[in-house]
């Protein structure tokens, strides 16, 4: 679905991804992790292509991005980033409906169509019963649930997440995860996510692809990804991996520096 | 708010403030006399000259100018992410009025043909708020367009233009002096036919770009990277705006100097009625901004003249816009600190 | 001599400064015996600085009627030692004005706009030179009841006030343009009669006795065209 060739990028003079290459399929729910720095934020940018690719190449469905319109790209592809501007006061139901954007003309009124998927991305959010307060009134897990209501009314085939839950007490973590993996299974929304948190990305992902310093340092299942070799190696900390004894994925405990051993 | 239904009322008071207007003034014109004027214009009346020639126009000027900075107000806010930009806050108009001086003191000093200094004043204006767009654009973008930087360098360009004015006016003749203040004060005494008429050619297709392009503007108020997202091609549309914007700026200043507040003011006020959407708020604002400016040229023109003192006497009317809009805005920040405004 | 001054080619005088500001480094150089300055400008606080100086200075009452002019141009006679001089040229000016202001007397009266600026619209208000030149040619200033010597005026005025007589101060391309804005009012009376003259702002906005008499000469021609030349 999409692939990334070899691809070195950064900014002005400065390179930070230094030539990686892996490919998301169809359907899955792809993890991104790795340090502060290492590269997620920056390889997202290339991908929604916010910034050029220096060498390689990025291709969604065999095409290169770059021959691809903005706004074919952004009727396929769907941005959750890390930061958004949120101070003019739009109602949920307006803003939800941005993400018919790429779907329409500038002074064509919105379809019943149109309205049908708005009303159905904020129902599966479970955003509708709060669509006419103002956005700049909501906490934090309505807001997080109503960015996505308007990425999932762009009917994206890939949602690309920069830390979704960042902010989020680990309640609302959840619940914005399994919404997401909800869509990621019944509707075959392809998912790609960057994680700080690394026992979410074990129990969430299929696949994972661990960063270092702009390159792969490891890609695979959670299983292969996540030893504590890597971690270790990566993070340069020393942790124990142990597995989840509901969901058999791995899970990583932290170990404090004075009882390294 | 319905916004069906306050369209119609934003156009009936339109139509409302423009008869109201056009029947006061300095000259007092009985009601009688002014409804018979108004079906049968009647060129040797000067009742009838009055209403025509002077009011009319007049107030033409006025809506087409307080409907364009009040716009142009309403998409610098969404270009910038800010809710205090605006072509005065942010030296547009500024520059534009240093334009206009360098215009009026140097094109009078040289015999030129009459529709040079027609072409001239508005050109001399377009080149300076493009060149204080230019400049305020850049020092935002060293400072990555955060809220203090771009009013900070609003502010400053604003105080480096009234400067070089001021140098200006230094070397300039005592009648000059004066003439240029009340015309930088903001002013729609005498409108230039033949000005009005070009301006009117580049300020109403200018506010219907505006438009259109409202919801580009609700897109990029979520920052330009979720605007790419979403498609639409940042750069490109950002500047081809704020070109559309100085275009509307630089004729509004070239016929009636720096008029302040109205486009901070209006769509603040329209904000709170109709909602952030900008297709609305663009022509909400439009209307609401000639209502208002008609109404502010209305008080400038009559405050003094009606009293024994002051017989004839008009006040330019960014006077009255900038107190007005000033108190107003006072009153909207300290009520509603934590909300439009952050 | 300012660079507002009327300057004669070749003359020698020394520019001090502007209208507005005055260079008084320069002054002080040019070791002056007396400086001559009016109240308009605003010069309070360089006379005072002069004073303190020992430079004498005198500064000519805010003269907006032909009466304190002779008063100025009296102690001017003093100052400069030629009083006698200076009472013969008042008293021949005083003649021939009161001979002007007589011949005029008897006929009607002229209702007259002084314009000095178009866009906005500037007038020649009460308490002003021209408002005294007007009057004693036998004129009616209009925009006499005004509460500002140089107002912005309200162009519905001066439709209905209907002057018969426009005169726009200055010179070049503003005046044309000033002369164009009247074409849209052609029911006010100067413009039907194509009354609207341009006169010379250099003489009717420096005040002196032989300005005024100059001016008021001029406007009389202006005012009373069929009226035979003394």
């Amino acid at each position: 679905m999409l692939s990334i060739n070899n691809l070195v990028c950064g900014y002005q003079q400065k390179e930070i991804i230094k030539g990686l290459s892996f490919t998301a399929r169809p359907g899955e729910s792809l993890g991104i992790i790795g340090p502060n720095g290492s590269g997620k934020t920056t390889l997202f940018r290339a991908i929604s292509r916010i910034i050029p690719a220096w060498q390689g190449s990025i291709t969604y469905q065999e095409k290169d991005i770059q021959v691809i319109s903005h706004r074919d790209l952004a009727r396929r592809i769907a941005v959750l980033p890390q930061f958004l501007n949120l101070s003019f006061p739009f109602l949920v139901r307006d803003f939800v409906a941005l993400g018919r954007t790429p779907h329409l003309n500038r002074l064509t009124p919105l379809t019943k169509e149109d309205h049908n998927i708005i009303d159905s991305s904020m129902k599966q959010t479970d955003t509708f019963s709060f669509k006419d307060r103002r956005i700049t009134e909501l906490s934090g897990g309505e807001l997080q649930r109503v960015l996505i209501a308007q990425a999932l009314s762009q009917q994206p085939e890939l949602l690309l997440l920069d830390e979704p839950m960042a902010h989020l007490d680990i309640g609302h973590q959840v619940e914005i995860l399994d919404l997401l993996k909800k869509f990621n299974r019944e509707k075959k929304l392809t998912l790609i996510t960057v994680f700080h948190d690394l026992n979410l990305a074990s129990e969430y992902c299929d696949r994972l692809v661990l960063l270092k310093d702009g390159q792969i340092y490891a890609q695979g299942t959670p299983a292969e990804v996540l030893t504590y070799q890597n971690i270790e190696a990566v993070y340069k900390t020393v942790v124990v991996v142990k597995e989840n004894p509901i969901t058999k994925k791995p899970h990583i405990l932290l170990i404090p520096k004075d009882k390294w051993r | 708010m319905n916004k069906l239904l306050l369209f119609f009322i934003l156009l009936g008071l339109l139509v409302l403030t423009f008869f109201i207007s056009l029947a006061i003034g300095s000259g007092n014109v009985p009601w009688s006399d002014f409804w018979r004027i108004l079906f049968n214009p009647d060129n040797t009346d000067p009742l009838s000259t009055i209403i025509w020639q002077i009011r009319f126009p007049r107030l033409i000027a006025a809506l087409l100018i307080g409907a364009g900075l009040a716009a142009v107000g309403c998409a610098f806010q969404g270009i910038l992410r800010n809710p205090l930009a605006e072509p005065y806050t942010l030296g547009i108009s500024g520059g534009a009025a240093l334009g206009g001086t360098v215009a009026i003191i140097f094109i009078s000093k040289f015999n030129l043909p009459g529709w040079v200094t027609t072409i001239g004043l508005p050109l001399a204006a377009l080149v300076g708020a493009l060149l204080s767009l230019f400049l305020v654009y850049l020092i935002a973008s060293r400072l990555y367009f955060s809220v203090t930087g771009l009013i900070l360098g609003g502010v400053l360009l604003s105080f480096i233009f009234s400067s070089l004015v001021l140098l200006i006016m230094t070397l300039a003749q005592p009648d000059e002096v004066k003439s240029t203040l009340l015309w930088m004060a903001g002013n729609l005494s005498m409108v230039q036919p033949d000005l009005l008429k070009i301006s009117s050619v580049f300020i109403i297709p200018g506010i219907i770009i505006l438009f259109i392009f409202g919801r580009d503007l609700d897109v990029i108020t979520l920052g330009d990277e979720k605007a790419q997202h979403l498609g639409i091609k940042i750069i490109q549309i950002r500047q081809f705006l704020f070109v559309i914007s100085s275009l509307i700026v630089a004729f509004c200043v070239a016929n009636a100097g720096m008029i302040a507040f109205v486009g901070l003011l209006i769509p603040h006020l329209m904000r709170i009625l109709m909602g952030p959407k900008h297709q609305p708020l663009i022509w909400g604002s439009a209307l609401a901004g000639g209502i208002f400016l008609m109404l502010a040229d209305t008080v400038a023109r009559t405050v003094l003249t009606r009293t024994s003192f002051g017989q004839g006497v008009e006040l330019p009317v960014g006077v009255i816009t900038g107190i007005l809009g000033g108190i107003f805005f006072l009153a909207f920040l300290l009520r509603r600190k934590n909300n439009v405004i952050n | 001599m300012t660079n507002y001054c009327q300057i004669t080619p070749g003359d020698k005088k020394e520019i001090i400064g502007s209208y507005q500001s005055i260079d008084i480094e320069k002054i002080i150089l040019l070791k002056p015996d007396l400086i001559l300055t009016t109240k308009e400008g605003d010069l309070a606080q360089l006379v005072i600085k002069l004073r303190r100086l020992n430079i004498p200075v005198f500064v000519f009452s805010e003269s907006i009627n032909f009466d304190d002019l002779k008063k100025d141009f009296r102690h001017l006679g003093i100052l400069l030692g030629r009083q006698n001089r200076a009472e013969q040229l008042i008293k021949t000016a005083d003649r021939k004005v009161s001979d002007l202001r007589q011949q005029v007397s008897a006929l009607p009266k002229i209702k007259v706009l002084v314009e000095l600026n178009t866009a906005p619209l500037i007038v020649a208000g009460p308490n002003t030179f021209i408002d005294e030149i007007i009057t004693s040619a036998g004129g009616i200033n209009i925009a006499r009841d005004t509460l500002s010597r140089w107002p912005q005026y309200s162009v519905e005025q001066v439709v209905l006030k209907n002057p018969e007589v426009i005169m726009i101060t200055g010179m070049d391309q503003k005046t044309k343009k000033a002369l164009k804005a009247w074409e849209k009012f052609p029911q006010v009376n100067a413009v039907k009669n194509k009354k609207i003259h341009v006169i010379d702002s250099n003489q009717i906005c420096q005040p002196s006795i032989n300005n005024f008499l100059e001016s008021l000469k001029t406007i009389i021609k202006l005012l009373h065209p069929d009226l035979k030349n003394e």
